[in-house]
């Protein structure tokens, strides 16, 4: 008995779902608004081609209605013939995305060669747009009146749930290192690689000595003395920003415009010129950045 | 059992789903679309004037046949030649014989390019060949024709009666590395007579 009323309520819960889908398709469709939305659009694109003295061969292109294809027609196509294809993608979605791979889908390598910009593996931040060139060469064995199709796929992934985290998040990774309460998330041997490259690229940060030295001295500017001044304060959140930036966690995120790189940049210079008056401005920025994850 | 079977059954329809839906919006894939439609290079024989006769035509062929004498030794032809592909061509002319050295002279004049054919340079030409040719064949876009006028006389002084004359004219037209070519096949018998 309790089978047949639980079949009858999946029965019952299926038909309404389709009732339901139903009735929102006739009213303009399903809108799901979830957190995590990874979503490309082609913004613009451009065409152009080799020709100089004689126009021979056209080439023409447009984005579908649903942004997510560009079509390119090339007709009257010749030997030596090379269409270019500009264009710019657009992350619209409301996480950062990185690019996974780049295919191109050409059953005619004799008559057709292809190259396109490789995107793999770069990142993109909500709203911001990336630009990309495809060539299509024909080559001397193409055929004359003969048709030929290419494809290009761009796929991306929503970028691992990775944001920038606080001074405390950064002290306790050290702390944990060091053998002081516990396992840090972060492995040992990726947070030495991160002071190892900051040591590398900064003008403020120099970490030397065996592992649990470079610890120290990095907990040591985190913690900051008993009364900090505003360079201290300063200091402790550009280490943290830094660590943040080498992580990775910093992509895709920006702060009155600005980037972490440029948040960083501008923080040294004010560091290295002693620019007093200005640290807490710089402190304010480098905090308000780290932050950015907890909103 | 069948409960068991059932609530399984539920739970991985529902997995499935949430694996699905939570997939298609931590991936997106665009795409780029290319169709190519490949030009053509193509010329074609539409039109032949001459007196000798003709034995074959198609679009690319021509074979023409007659006799020579000692008096009637020079052989006119004119022919139209039509860009019927989709690229621009630029013509060539080749002869080839089995007559020995200096045994043929020839000029060919050519009219054009036009996209209707004139008259006065074709079937009511004032004289012949018309007036005005050019030397030298010009570029032929696609639709264009080229009038060709070709005069061959030939030097029967060291011709043996009976003896045949063998003459293959081509205009080749070329566009990169593609090329069209039409073939005029002349077969001229030397016969007594004539002053």
């Amino acid at each position: 008995m309790k089978t047949k009323i639980f079949t009858a309520l999946i029965l019952a819960t299926i038909a309404l779902g389709i009732m339901g889908y139903s009735y929102a398709c006739w009213n303009g469709g399903i809108s799901i608004d979830c957190y995590c939305k990874c979503n490309l659009i082609f913004k613009s694109v451009k065409t152009w081609d080799n020709e100089v003295e004689k126009d021979v061969a056209t080439v023409t292109a447009y984005i579908t209605c649903d942004k997510d294809t560009i079509m390119v027609t090339i007709t009257n196509a010749y030997p030596c013939y090379t269409a270019y294809i500009n264009y710019t993608i657009q992350n619209i979605g409301n996480r950062p995305i990185q690019f996974t791979s780049v295919t191109i889908i050409n059953d005619y390598p004799e008559a057709l060669e292809i190259t396109t910009t490789n995107h793999t593996g770069t990142m993109l931040g909500t709203c911001q747009k990336i630009g990309g060139t495809t060539s299509v060469h024909t080559l001397q064995p193409a055929q004359q009146n003969w048709q030929y199709q290419f494809q290009i796929k761009i796929a991306a992934k929503c970028k691992p749930y990775a944001y920038p985290r606080t001074v405390g998040f950064w002290k306790n990774q050290f702390d944990k290192a060091l053998d002081k309460r516990g396992k840090p998330q972060i492995p040992a041997e990726t947070i030495e690689d991160y002071l190892d490259q900051i040591t590398e690229q900064s003008n403020v940060f120099n970490f030397t000595g065996i592992r649990r030295q470079k610890f120290q001295q990095a907990l040591n500017i985190l913690e900051m003395p008993r009364r900090p001044t505003m360079l201290d304060k300063l200091k402790a959140q550009l280490l943290a920003l830094w660590l943040n930036y080498v992580a990775g966690w910093t992509e895709g995120y920006t702060l009155d415009g600005m980037t972490a790189q440029d948040i960083i940049k501008g923080s040294e210079n004010t560091i290295l010129k002693g620019l007093t008056g200005e640290y807490e401005y710089w402190k304010n920025l480098c905090e308000n950045f780290n932050k950015l994850g907890e909103t | 059992m069948n409960k068991k079977l059932l609530a399984a059954f539920t739970v991985i329809l529902f997995a499935m789903a949430i694996t699905g839906y939570a997939y298609t919006h931590w991936t997106d894939i665009i795409q780029i679309q290319g169709n190519i439609q490949l030009a053509k290079t193509q010329i074609t024989l539409q039109a032949h004037n001459t007196t000798l006769q003709t034995t074959y035509q198609n679009d690319h062929t021509l074979n023409l046949t007659g006799t020579i004498n000692s008096s009637n030794k020079t052989i006119l032809t004119g022919i139209i030649i039509n860009n019927t592909g989709t690229t621009p061509v630029n013509i060539q002319q080749t002869i080839q014989t089995n007559a020995t050295d200096n045994t043929l002279q020839n000029q060919t004049l050519y009219y054009g390019p036009y996209t209707i054919i004139p008259p006065e340079k074709w079937d009511k030409a004032p004289t012949l060949p018309p007036p005005d040719g050019q030397t030298t064949p010009p570029e032929l876009r696609t639709q264009q024709i080229l009038i060709v006028w070709l005069n061959i006389t030939i030097d029967t002084s060291s011709i043996t009666v009976g003896a045949t004359i063998q003459i293959t004219v081509n205009y080749t037209a070329t566009f990169q590395s593609w090329t069209d070519t039409i073939t005029i096949n002349y077969i001229l018998t030397y016969q007594e007579g004539g002053t």
